[in-house]
């Protein structure tokens, strides 16, 4: 039996007077791949934000591994083992892809770690390698992604989050990073939680799923029978095949 | 040239700047301040100016803690685009209290550092080149290499320039943004008090020069583009050789109206600073 990791129970997040969640739960366990889907502006970007420690929730508890994040600082939370990959595609364009990592590395054991980390990440993306004097900012979209989970890997945390892995990506990019995080997830058991518009990629790369509509969750299941369920597919497959 | 000390003179209110997006219009009274303590050193302990530099470095360096700590982290709550403003207020509202504090303290008079080398000269190939400015030189150049290897060679000197880049991105990384912030303080205050310590030498301070040469670090800013770091010595390098151009040309007495005309220029021609972000 898996351990929980993460546990997010009835937070309420709101931006200014604005509420945008509404009693969210959500439960990761040990290892777990956990996908968050819904339509666009639904809050499931607010849940990974409030979840790293970028929004506070207003009510509710946030813990992982038995600690509370609820009051922490960012830099507190990123510590304690929880990585975010935001939105917002935010490399240091003005470093190189070697200090990109280098930074990445910055929390104390990740330092310590991080010859041996980079090795690896160079194993995982060879092209982060090729062009590791470059500035971050020459590289193509579907590189600067690599990066940015190639940064958030170097500082270990134990429970990985993405904002949008594919935002903006091609197809086959987008099939080859999936593969990739499932490689990577092979071989350190990291936890993932997934926030993603390619529902059919993200569902069939991870264990189980949260559906979240204006600020709700809605649905809670196994991948699996998401992808096998008839509403699932008109509402959320249908649109994702279009692409 | 003289352009490398217009540099110096900017560079920790570029730095300050990048890293926090805080204008800090006392930084001029912290230059003079600085100046001050050299003076002060060097007038009642005969401590050679050049040796109070790093003594001067370590309480400007403290001093910024201190105003970082009562004053600065209050405007960690706004978000970027109030920020600006609010800490120009506040800063206005600072150099009031330190200029007055300066006046109390050393007199309204003229304060200058005239040690038995002042008058000296270096004739290299029949150019005269005065020992004073020579030696501000090489501070500089200790500056700015001392400051490269920080940023560029250091973990924590990396922190500063990913913070400068996307705090957020930064702090999710686990840097401590508070304690970023803190240290560029200490480190953006340490070098103006530098700037101050050597324009005692070639110059004369008095406790409301500040804004002379808070006008100088700006325009330089300017003209380097806000929120670069590295390019404020080479625009200050610029700022110096056109002002070196008009006084051949012009003569003098317009030499501090160059600045100006520049910085209108710059603002009117490329707003956004001779280089990219």
């Amino acid at each position: 039996m898996r351990g929980t990791v993460l546990e997010v129970n009835k937070i309420d997040v709101y931006y200014g007077d604005l509420k945008a969640l509404w009693e969210v739960s959500l439960v990761i366990k040990e290892g777990e791949i956990v996908v968050l889907f819904g339509s666009n502006g639904a809050g499931k970007s607010t849940t990974l934000r409030t979840i790293s420690g970028l929004l506070r929730a207003a009510t509710g508890s946030i813990t992982f591994n038995g600690l509370n994040l609820m009051e922490q600082a960012v830099h507190r939370i990123v510590e304690l083992g929880i990585g975010l990959v935001p939105e917002e595609k935010k490399i240091f364009r003005g470093m190189t892809v070697l200090e990109n990592l280098e930074i990445g590395a910055f929390l104390g054991s990740a330092r310590q770690a991080k010859n041996t980390t980079m090795k690896w990440v160079y194993e995982v993306f060879p092209v982060l390698k090729e062009r590791r004097k470059q500035k971050a900012g020459t590289l193509s979209g579907g590189e600067q992604q690599m990066l940015l989970i190639s940064r958030a890997l170097m500082s270990q945390p134990k429970l990985l989050m993405i904002d949008e892995l594919s935002f903006g990506l091609a197809p086959l990019l987008v099939q080859n990073l999936f593969r990739t995080m499932r490689q990577i997830h092979e071989s350190t058991g990291i936890s993932i939680l997934l926030v993603e518009q390619n529902v059919r990629m993200a569902l069939e790369f991870s264990d189980r799923g949260y559906i979240i509509e204006n600020g709700s969750v809605v649905a809670e299941g196994r991948a699996q029978d998401f992808l096998n369920s008839q509403q699932v597919k008109d509402a959320y497959l249908g649109i994702a095949s279009e692409e | 040239m003289i352009g490398v000390f217009y540099g110096l003179v900017a560079i920790g209110l570029a730095l300050l700047f990048g890293v926090m997006r805080y204008m800090n219009i006392a930084h001029g009274s912290f230059i003079v301040i600085g100046g001050y303590i050299s003076f002060w050193l060097f007038t009642l302990w005969r401590v050679d100016p050049f040796v109070s530099i790093p003594v001067v470095m370590l309480v400007m360096f403290l001093l910024g803690l201190i105003v970082y700590r009562v004053l600065f982290s209050q405007l960690g709550k706004f978000p970027e685009g109030p920020r600006l403003g609010t800490s120009m207020l506040i800063t206005f509202g600072l150099i009031l209290v330190m200029d007055n504090v300066v006046a109390f303290l050393w007199t309204s008079e003229p304060k200058t550092i005239t040690t038995s080398y002042s008058g000296q000269v270096f004739e290299i190939l029949s150019v005269r080149l005065p020992v004073i400015r020579l030696a501000v030189l090489g501070v500089t150049f200790i500056v700015i290499i001392a400051l490269h290897l920080f940023l560029n060679r250091t973990y924590f000197g990396k922190s500063i320039r990913a913070t400068a880049e996307d705090w957020e991105a930064a702090s999710l990384l686990g840097i401590n943004i508070g304690r970023t912030y803190l240290v560029a303080s200490g480190v953006s205050i340490a070098l103006a008090g530098t700037a101050g310590a050597t324009i005692a030498l070639m110059y004369s301070i008095t406790p409301y020069s500040g804004l002379e040469w808070l006008l100088t670090a700006f325009v330089v800013l300017v003209l380097a583009g806000l929120g670069n770091i590295k390019e404020v010595f080479v625009a200050g390098l610029l700022l110096g050789l056109v002002e070196q151009l008009s006084v051949f040309f012009i003569g003098g007495h317009f030499r501090a109206v160059v600045g100006l005309v520049i910085f209108v220029l710059i603002l009117i021609l490329r707003p956004q600073g001779l280089f990219k972000q």
